[in-house]
């Protein structure tokens, strides 16, 4: 049986100018995320996975070339239509985080459930997310007061509020150790899973690749092997 | 929905009371500063505002209050049987000179009034110290004045011309900013003080203004300018010539709220019978009592702040200040809610990231920027006001705050800090997806 396609790259290029000099970001990349997928996207710095992740989670727009998630091409999108697909259909999680340190890990997931018009029994759907990653006695911590693993596990949480059909994560476990890297990834293959979604990954680090279904190598803006 | 935007704000308390400091120095410095212009403009009108006459009449051509030229004390008889004048009292209004103990001179202004009219008073003066007035050689003077006097209180003396002057009692918040000190007296004991009798031939400045009509007005200018005015008016065939001077009469008593018709006035206020038409009972006045002009309380008030305002350079320093004051206490809102929305810039980013619509960032901000202005207002405009209270009762100078002024202050640091926000705001939204991306 064929697997639905999540997300259809076709020739993507990145240019950016930056002074006089002209730098090709990416060079003409073509890709498939095929539905509950873990991708992994793997290479050195500068390499533009940061660049191939953004632009596949609509939050850049190409220089050219044509991206397809969700049955929707995202390169017609305008920026406000752009936002309202991330919203609805993306969940992020950032290296560094970013939860809102003003706001308990339950508030941090009620405010993305609230955002995508969630609105009836946020609170307890966030609970139940937070159960989900194993923080459900530490709904009520502000991030200061959690440690790392704990708050990457709340940005899962926050991921997979709303029911995305893709996350895209960009080097999950680069603030961890070697055990909570390993626990959180497993947990967000896991997540991943049983929420019916595609993970997308951008990382460094060696470890996750036992738990990838596909490794894709970028080198210099184009995909390697 | 999460309050984002509240908790973000209340989540650093060390910070955020720093911020509220500034948005509250911001709203001090606006309202004082505005205040103190708003009040230099209501002082100088002070003794025409707090005065229940419907028209000021005086000499064509006063600037404002503290300088018109004099006329005749029997245009008051004159203006009290013109059609439609209920009441009319005369006022006048001189410079003189205090000479205080150890002759420590003070630059005054006398004001001669009826201490029993009821068309102006010199502030909140109470009936017992007014009936004083009618003693010979009494006064009364603002008690923020008393220490320009050289006096303590009321019992004080000082010399005015030859007279030993006694203050015999004192008022509150009378006193123009920018004015010489404002002495209060009976009409009758003000002439005194201003020696305005003359030997018979003797140009007064009644009889000058008398000719004002008669000459145009640069020749009345080299009068003016001239040394000896009488000479000079005597040749020009204006005034007859001097006959020779009788002994002065010795002094009696008189009624000391009324004068001889050929004195001086600066003022005719007039009250006007219920349901007359002023523009109406103006020009009815002027065309009795010629040379004059009539002027209703409100276009006296505006003739005069008009004429600091605008043709003094302390009513443009003072509106320069306020100026300034409003620019600075803006600048410094504005910056304080740009830096806050500057140290959350990855927060923000990571809302756009995760695909929150603009309006909730403004929304954020607006909520931030109304709450930062309104708690920053209340010790704002608590101090000032303490301010105001401290210098009206110490020293006598208005620094105006009223509601409207407060609102007006509290809209303008709100309107600030929201577009200094939203202005802020815009980096959020074109913030580079690769530093949302970054640790």
């Amino acid at each position: 049986m064929r697997v639905p396609v999540v997300v259809a790259a076709r020739d993507v290029r990145m240019t950016y100018q930056i002074g006089s000099t002209r730098v090709e970001a990416l060079r003409g990349i073509s890709l498939d995320v095929s539905a509950g997928e873990f991708l992994l996207l793997m290479g050195p710095s500068g390499s533009g996975k940061t660049t191939l992740l953004s632009i596949l989670g609509g939050i850049l727009t190409p220089t050219s070339g044509a991206v397809v998630a969700c049955g929707t091409e995202l390169t017609r999108l305008r920026r406000g239509a752009l936002a309202r697909f991330r919203l609805l259909n993306i969940g992020f999680v950032f290296q560094g985080f970013n939860l809102f340190s003003a706001l308990t890990a339950a508030e941090n997931v009620q405010l993305a459930l609230g955002l995508k018009g969630d609105k009836v029994d946020a609170r307890d759907k966030a609970c139940e997310l937070l159960e989900e990653v194993g923080l459900g006695e530490k709904c009520e911590r502000l991030p200061a007061d959690l440690s790392a693993g704990e708050k990457q596990r709340v940005a899962i949480a926050r991921a997979l509020a709303g029911q995305p059909r893709l996350i895209m994560a960009d080097e999950p476990t680069a603030s961890l150790d070697s055990d909570n890297g390993k626990h959180v990834t497993m947990m967000m293959r896991r997540l991943a899973k049983s929420h019916g979604c595609s993970v997308l990954t951008v990382t460094h680090d060696p470890r996750i690749m036992e738990v990838a279904d596909r490794v894709l190598h970028i080198e210099d803006g184009a995909l390697r092997g | 929905m999460v309050p984002l935007g509240r908790k973000t704000l209340f989540k650093d308390v060390a910070r955020f009371l720093v911020a509220q400091a500034g948005v509250a120095f911001a709203v001090g410095l606006i309202a004082i500063e505005t205040g103190i212009y708003l009040g230099f403009i209501q002082s100088t009108v002070l003794p025409i505002t707090e005065s229940s006459a419907d028209i000021w009449v005086c000499t064509r051509g006063m600037p404002y209050f503290e300088l018109t030229l004099p006329m005749r004390y029997d245009a008051l008889a004159k203006a009290r049987t013109v059609t439609g004048v209920r009441r009319a009292e005369a006022m006048l209004i001189k410079t003189s000179a205090w000479r205080g103990t150890g002759h420590k001179l003070e630059y005054i202004r006398v004001i001669g009034f009826d201490p029993h009219g009821v068309l102006w008073s010199p502030g909140p003066v109470p009936a017992e110290e007014l009936d004083r007035l009618f003693a010979p050689d009494s006064a009364i003077v603002d008690d923020t004045k008393l220490g320009n006097l050289n006096i303590t209180g009321v019992g004080g003396t000082g010399k005015i011309g030859v007279h030993d002057v006694r203050i015999v009692g004192t008022t509150h918040g009378t006193q123009p900013v920018v004015s010489a000190t404002l002495i209060y007296a009976s009409m009758r004991n003000a002439k005194a003080y201003l020696s305005m009798t003359s030997a018979p031939g003797v140009a007064t400045s009644t009889d000058i203004n008398a000719a004002q009509a008669e000459l145009d007005p640069e020749e009345l200018a080299r009068y003016l300018g001239a040394v000896d005015v009488s000479k000079y008016l005597v040749e020009q065939g204006i005034l007859p010539a001097p006959a020779p001077t009788p002994k002065p009469a010795p002094a009696v008593a008189q009624d000391p709220s009324t004068l001889d018709p050929g004195d001086d006035v600066s003022y005719i206020l007039v009250q006007a019978q219920p349901g007359q038409d002023l523009t109406a009972l103006k020009g009815r006045l002027t065309s009795e009592l010629r040379g004059t002009a009539a002027y209703t309380r409100k276009e006296m008030a505006d003739r005069t702040s008009s004429y600091w305002v605008k043709r003094t350079n302390i009513g443009f320093i003072l509106g320069l200040i306020a100026f300034v004051g409003l620019i600075v206490g803006i600048t410094v809102a504005g910056q304080i809610l740009y830096t806050s929305v500057v140290e959350h810039i990855t927060e923000y980013g990571t809302l756009r990231a995760i695909g929150a619509p603009d309006s909730l960032f403004y929304k954020v901000v607006a909520e931030q920027a109304l709450i930062m202005a309104c708690l920053g207002f209340i010790p704002g405009i608590v101090i000032s006001a303490i301010v105001a209270h401290w210098a009206f009762a110490t020293r006598g100078v208005i620094i105006l705050i009223t509601p409207e002024s407060a609102v007006l202050t509290l809209l303008i640091i709100a309107a600030m800090c929201v577009a200094s926000g939203i202005f802020a705001v815009q980096r959020a939204l074109r913030v580079d997806p690769a530093m949302v991306f970054r640790g």
